[in-house]
C-alpha cells in the first residue's frame, strides 16, 4: 500500500501547490521526450535493482492491486460527480481527470505493467504469452493516452455553404488550421416526422407505451386510448411557409366516441413558425420534431503546395488530410441566412497508432483468455475423472 | 413483428422455460433451447419491422439480455451439465424480459447517424454477452457462496467454473469496450472521453482485473472469492442501468435513452 499512498499523497501535495489547476499536459516534442525519459527511469530502475526482492515487488500484484484500489476510487468520483472546469478551481472530486493524484496513479500503473512485463520476459513464452499482451496492451494503451494528452487536438469549426474557413475554435480559443475548408453543399435528410402525444403540463412526449408510432403520411392511421385518429395529409411545405424557411405540417382528423369528429393542421414548427398542436383531452396531438438520418458536407480542402482535394465528410465517415481527421459532429439552422452552418470537428492525434497498437495485443489478450476457460474446464473434468469416475451432479 | 405481438413472445418463452424447468436431461435443453429461439425470432422479427437494429434503448438491450443470457446457459450447460444454472439463467431472463413487458417503450424507427456504424451492433451485442456471463458467474458465486457457509469445501470446487466463466465474460468485456473505443473515434473524434458511461465501464473492468490480481488470497479463502465476484456484478448493473440516475448522467453521450 505504502508506494500507492505515497503517490497519491505526493499527487495531494502537489495539487496544492498548483491551487487545483491540474497537470500541466506537454505538447510535442516535450511529450515524446517525457515518454522516452519515463521510459528510460522505469526500464533503468528496474535493471539496477532486477537481482534484488524489490523487482518482484515493482512488477508485482501487490502494487498493481493497491494501484487499481486508488485508480477505483477515483473512477467511482469521476463517475458520479459531474465534472466542471472552473476558476477558482472547485472541490478536487469534480475535477479529477487533470488532478495531480489520479494522474499519478495512472502513471504508477503504467510503470507497474512495465515493470511487470520486463520480469516476466525471460520466462517460457507459451506460459507468459496470456500475461504479456494483456499488460503490455493495456500498457501501451494507457501510456500513449497520457503521454499523448497534450498533443490532442480538437478543435471546433463552423463553415456555412460557399464559405471558405481556414480557423476553428479549441476550447472556446481561436486557432489556425493548415488547410482551408471550402463548403460546396450541406445535406440533412430526416426521418419522417410521427404523431406524438404530449403532456401540455412538463412539455414531455406522453408516450403511447408499447404501440407503434403513428407515420404522418396520407392515409395512415392509428389509436391513441379511445380515440383514432387519421393523417388526411401531409406536407414538407405548408401553404404558411417562407421561399426561406419550408414548415413540415398535416392536417388530421381526431375521432372520438360519443363526440363529433375534429380536424386540423398540427407542425413541429420551424426557425420562423411556431409549432401548431390539437388538443385531446388532457393532453395534446403534436408532430415531433424532424431527427436528422444522416448529413455530410460535401467541401473542397485547400492546402498550400498541394491540389484543392474534392472530398466529402459524414457522420461515422471522417476524412483524413495532412495528419488530421475531419468528423462531421453537427449542424445548426444559419442564423444569418437560409440553411444551415455545418459543424466539422478537425482533430489530430499523433499518438492513435500507439494506442491502437495497444488495442490490438488487448483484443489478442481476451481471445487468450477464452483459450484459459477452455483449459480450466478441461483440467476440471480430468480431476473428476481421476477423482471419481462417476459424474459430478448438481450441488 | 412489433411490439404488441411482445406479451406472446413473453407467454410462450415463460412456458418453454417454465416446463424446462420441471424436466431433466434432452427435454431441459430442448425446451430451454426453444424459449431462447422464441425471444430470438422475435428479436429478428423486430429488427426487420423497424429497419434498424433493437439496440438503442435500454428495454431494447433488456431484451437482448434476455436471450443472451439462457443462450450462455445453454452453452456452459455443454461443458457443465448441471440443471440448475440453465434454470435460473431462464429465470434471470423471464425477470428482464419481464420488466421490459411491465416498462412498454415506443419503438420508432429513428437511429441517430452516430449509431448507423458497422461497430454499433458488435459494441452492444458483445457487450450483451459478457453481461450474461458475468450474469452467470454471479449466480454461481451466490449460490455456492451460500452452499459453503457451514462446508467451505464447496465453494472450493465451484471455483474452476465460476473462473471459466468469467474469463469468457472478461474477454468478451474487453473486447466489447475495445469496438466502443474503435467507434467512438469513428463517431465521436475520440476513443475515450471519460464520459460517466465510459467511466463506469473502465470500473467495472477494474472491478473483475481486481479479482484476476488477487488470486493468492482466493487461492487460501475461496468463499471470499465467490462473494467478491458476486459483489462485483454490481458494478455491472450501476454502469448498464444506474449510470442513468448519477449526478454525473447529464453531461454523458452514451447513456441509454427509454
Amino acid at each position: 500500500m505504502s508506494i500507492a499512498a505515497a503517490v497519491t499523497l505526493a499527487g495531494l501535495a502537489l495539487d496544492l501547490v498548483f491551487g487545483g489547476r491540474g497537470m500541466p499536459a506537454p505538447a510535442y516534442p516535450d511529450s515524446a521526450a517525457s515518454a522516452c525519459f519515463f521510459v528510460a527511469i522505469t526500464t533503468g530502475v528496474y535493471l539496477s535493482v532486477r537481482k534484488r526482492p524489490i523487482a518482484a515487488v515493482l512488477g508485482g500484484r501487490h502494487l498493481a492491486i493497491t494501484t487499481l484500489i486508488v485508480l477505483l476510487i477515483w473512477g467511482a468520483l469521476l463517475g458520479y460527480f459531474p465534472q466542471v472546469d472552473t476558476q477558482p478551481a472547485g472541490p478536487i472530486y469534480q475535477r479529477v481527470l487533470r488532478a495531480p493524484p489520479f494522474v499519478f496513479a495512472l502513471l504508477l500503473l503504467v510503470a507497474n505493467l512495465w515493470w511487470g512485463v520486463l520480469h516476466r520476459l525471460g520466462k517460457r513464452l507459451d506460459a507468459s504469452a496470456l500475461f504479456l499482451v494483456n499488460h503490455l496492451g493495456v500498457a501501451v494503451t494507457l501510456g500513449a493516452g497520457l503521454f499523448g494528452t497534450g498533443d490532442l487536438i480538437r478543435m471546433d469549426v463552423w463553415v456555412g455553404k460557399n464559405d471558405l474557413v481556414w480557423y476553428g475554435t479549441e476550447r472556446g480559443h481561436p486557432r489556425e488550421l493548415p488547410f482551408a475548408i471550402h463548403l460546396h453543399e450541406f445535406d440533412v435528410e430526416f426521418y419522417p416526422p410521427e404523431l406524438r402525444q404530449i403532456d401540455p403540463t412538463t412539455g414531455a412526449y406522453a408516450e403511447m407505451a408499447g404501440s407503434p408510432p403513428i407515420p404522418l403520411k396520407p392515409g395512415s392511421s392509428g389509436q391513441i386510448g379511445n380515440s383514432h385518429v387519421e393523417v388526411l395529409d401531409w406536407s414538407a411545405d405548408a401553404p404558411w411557409s417562407s421561399p426561406d424557411d419550408a414548415v413540415p405540417a398535416a392536417r388530421i382528423r381526431i375521432s372520438t366516441p360519443g363526440g363529433d369528429p375534429a380536424e386540423g393542421w398540427i407542425s413541429s414548427g420551424s426557425k420562423l413558425a411556431p409549432p401548431i398542436f390539437m388538443p385531446l383531452g388532457d393532453q395534446v396531438i403534436a408532430m415531433s420534431e424532424p431527427r436528422p438520418k444522416r448529413y455530410l458536407s460535401q467541401m473542397t480542402i485547400v492546402r498550400e503546395g498541394f491540389e484543392p482535394m474534392e472530398a466529402s465528410v459524414e457522420v461515422n465517415k471522417p476524412l483524413r488530410v495532412a495528419g488530421w481527421w475531419l468528423y462531421q459532429k453537427g449542424y445548426r439552422p444559419n442564423p444569418s441566412g437560409p440553411g444551415y452552418l455545418s459543424q466539422i470537428e478537425a482533430v489530430r492525434d499523433p499518438w492513435l497508432p500507439f494506442v491502437y497498437t495497444g488495442f490490438g495485443m488487448m483484443a489478442a489478450g481476451s481471445l487468450l483468455g477464452f483459450a484459459r476457460a477452455g483449459q480450466i474446464l478441461r483440467n476440471r473434468q480430468k480431476q473428476q475423472v481421476s477423482a471419481n469416475p462417476l459424474p459430478s451432479q448438481a450441488p | 413483428m412489433n411490439w404488441t405481438h411482445f406479451p406472446w413472445i413473453f407467454g410462450s418463452a415463460a412456458l418453454c422455460w417454465a416446463l424446462a424447468s420441471c424436466l431433466s436431461g434432452k427435454w431441459l435443453i430442448r425446451l430451454a433451447f426453444a424459449g431462447t429461439v422464441v425471444v430470438a425470432a422475435f428479436i429478428a422479427g423486430l429488427w426487420w419491422s423497424l429497419d434498424r437494429p433493437p439496440m438503442r434503448t435500454l428495454g431494447e438491450t433488456r431484451l437482448w439480455f434476455g436471450l443472451l443470457l439462457p443462450a450462455s446457459g445453454l452453452l456452459i450447460h455443454r461443458f457443465v451439465p448441471w440443471k440448475w444454472p440453465l434454470v435460473v439463467s431462464t429465470g434471470m431472463a423471464l425477470l428482464f424480459l419481464g420488466i421490459t413487458l411491465a416498462k412498454p417503450e415506443t419503438h420508432d424507427r429513428t437511429l441517430m447517424p452516430a449509431l448507423q456504424s458497422p461497430w454499433f451492433v458488435p459494441h452492444v451485442v458483445i457487450y450483451m454477452m459478457a453481461y450474461a456471463f458475468l450474469c452467470h458467474t454471479a449466480l454461481t458465486s451466490i449460490c455456492y457462496t451460500w452452499i459453503s457457509r457451514k462446508n467451505p469445501g464447496r465453494a472450493e470446487s465451484a471455483l474452476p467454473i465460476v473462473e471459466a466463466s468469467l474469463w469468457v465474460g472478461f474477454g468478451l468485456l474487453t473486447l466489447g469496450l475495445l469496438c466502443g473505443a474503435v467507434w467512438a473515434k469513428e463517431a465521436w473524434g475520440h476513443y475515450w472521453t471519460w464520459d460517466p458511461k465510459e467511466t463506469w465501464a473502465f470500473l467495472t473492468w477494474g472491478c473483475y482485473l481486481l479479482y484476476f490480481h488477487l488470486q493468492p488470497v482466493w487461492r487460501k479463502n475461496p468463499r471470499s472469492a465467490l462473494l467478491f465476484l458476486a459483489l462485483a456484478s454490481v458494478t455491472v448493473f450501476l454502469c448498464w442501468f444506474a449510470v442513468n440516475a448519477m449526478p454525473s448522467a447529464a453531461q454523458s453521450v452514451h447513456t441509454y435513452t427509454g
